[in-house]
């Protein structure tokens, strides 16, 4: 009961933030939902990383007699050759992000000019604070998946590219080519 | 004291204010008035910063800024609240952003106008969106109130309600710049009449001095704009002939 308390004081604490940080009567939860919607199908695009992976990595074994062998000498691409735009996802939410504060300037023009209010508030930087710092945090918050999307995608490289396969200088391992058979 | 001294603004090549000298003291309650065109909103969005001119504009000495911006409220009839919000909301808003926000005169105008406080800006009528449009500039704690066509699309019983309400609160020190075309109807208890026409100040009186000559504001309006009386029936007389 406590508990549940808690959780719905803390949750009309962050609705208020939410609130305070967007244009007066703005539904802010539906560019949540955006936001949401967009880390998913990001996610998702994203998950191609492995698709490709899976199928250079298949090309550093040949079949001998029915089973998979490691080719001799065959090195692994980089890992961004091989990750190569399966963050494109992230970027565009990034970039749709950013441009949601034009839409919320221009949401003072909408059934009203209460932009006329919002320019002479005596807080100077209120009108540009409320329509850039949550599509701001929003475009950080979806560079931030990104990163860790990559992370995941790195580690599941490292681990699960052959340690013969893998090129020995970092650089190499990142950039690299490499050379399949 | 609020100085506008020399105000010129320019859309392109077309000239809306021409060297505008005005000054409007503490208490005043002015009638601004103009033909369609004449510059009025021009002239108060230049007072409140929204438009770039030339000339200067101060309050008490200091360029307007957002230092002394809450001075001034300004209530339109294009319409400055957030259709959204209902009426408490607004009050919530404006109690954080204006220290000296007037909460006792918001109630009472709220219970005279009989507003709801919980019912979103959008779904009241033009005339009570009007009605809270003019609240808000009153309440907002500004000792500068500017109305450009407040009662646009309110009956007749209601700006008379508000008339009569505006006469009552307003505090010696609070100013009053009412943009109107509705001159008979504010006469009444505006203290000074300004006339522009095509840019330029073309007539400033008071209306003591207006009363003392005999005039009535109408007579003073149509005098400055060179009305001629006699051009309907010319026109009609000339229509018949033909």
């Amino acid at each position: 009961m406590k508990k549940e308390a808690q959780r719905g004081k803390t949750r009309a604490q962050a609705a208020a933030w939410m609130s305070r940080w967007s244009p007066p009567g703005l539904d802010w939860r539906i560019e949540l939902y955006w936001l949401g919607g967009g880390l998913v199908l990001s996610l998702f695009y994203g998950l191609t990383f492995f698709g490709a992976y899976f199928n250079v990595r298949n090309e550093l074994f040949q079949s001998v007699h029915g089973r998979m062998q490691l080719i001799g000498g065959a090195v692994m691409p980089g890992f961004f050759i091989v990750a190569d735009g399966c963050l494109r996802g992230f970027f565009a939410l990034a970039a749709v992000m950013a441009a949601l504060s034009g839409l919320r300037y221009l949401y003072y023009f909408q059934g009203s000019k209460s932009i006329y209010l919002m320019r002479r508030l005596p807080k100077r930087n209120e009108l540009w604070l409320r329509c850039a710092v949550l599509p701001a945090a929003a475009a950080l918050l979806s560079l931030c998946a990104a990163g860790i999307f990559l992370l995941v995608c790195f580690a599941v490289y490292m681990n699960a590219t052959p340690e013969a396969c893998l090129a020995g200088e970092l650089y190499e391992r990142l950039w690299g080519a490499g050379s399949l058979q | 004291m609020l100085n506008i001294n020399g105000v010129t603004k320019s859309y392109g090549k077309k000239t809306a204010l021409q060297k505008v000298t005005l000054t409007l003291s503490p208490g005043e309650i002015v009638g601004l008035f103009g033909e369609n065109g004449a510059g009025k909103t021009t002239l108060m969005k230049c007072m409140l910063g929204y438009l770039r001119f030339r000339g200067k504009i101060t309050l008490d000495g200091e360029l307007i800024s957002p230092k002394n911006i809450g001075r001034m409220s300004f209530a339109t009839c294009e319409h400055s609240f957030f259709p959204n919000l209902n009426p408490a909301e607004h009050r919530e808003f404006y109690r954080m952003n204006f220290t000296s926000f007037r909460e006792k005169r918001f109630s009472g105008l709220m219970e005279f106008f009989q507003l709801p406080m919980n019912r979103a800006l959008r779904q009241f009528s033009v005339g009570q969106q009007n009605q809270f449009e003019v609240i808000l500039a009153l309440c907002q704690g500004a000792d500068y109130i500017l109305m450009d066509e407040p009662f646009a699309g309110n009956d007749v019983f209601n700006r008379e309600d508000f008339y009569k309400v505006l006469m009552g609160i307003l505090e010696p020190e609070e100013t009053l710049l009412l943009s109107t075309h509705l001159i008979e109807e504010v006469q009444s208890f505006i203290g000074r009449a300004v006339l522009l026409h095509r840019g330029t100040v073309a007539g400033d009186v008071s209306v003591e001095e207006l009363e003392e000559s005999g005039r009535s504001l109408m007579d003073f309006v149509k005098e400055t704009y060179r009305y001629q009386a006699d051009r309907v029936g010319r026109t009609l007389s000339m229509l018949t002939e033909e």
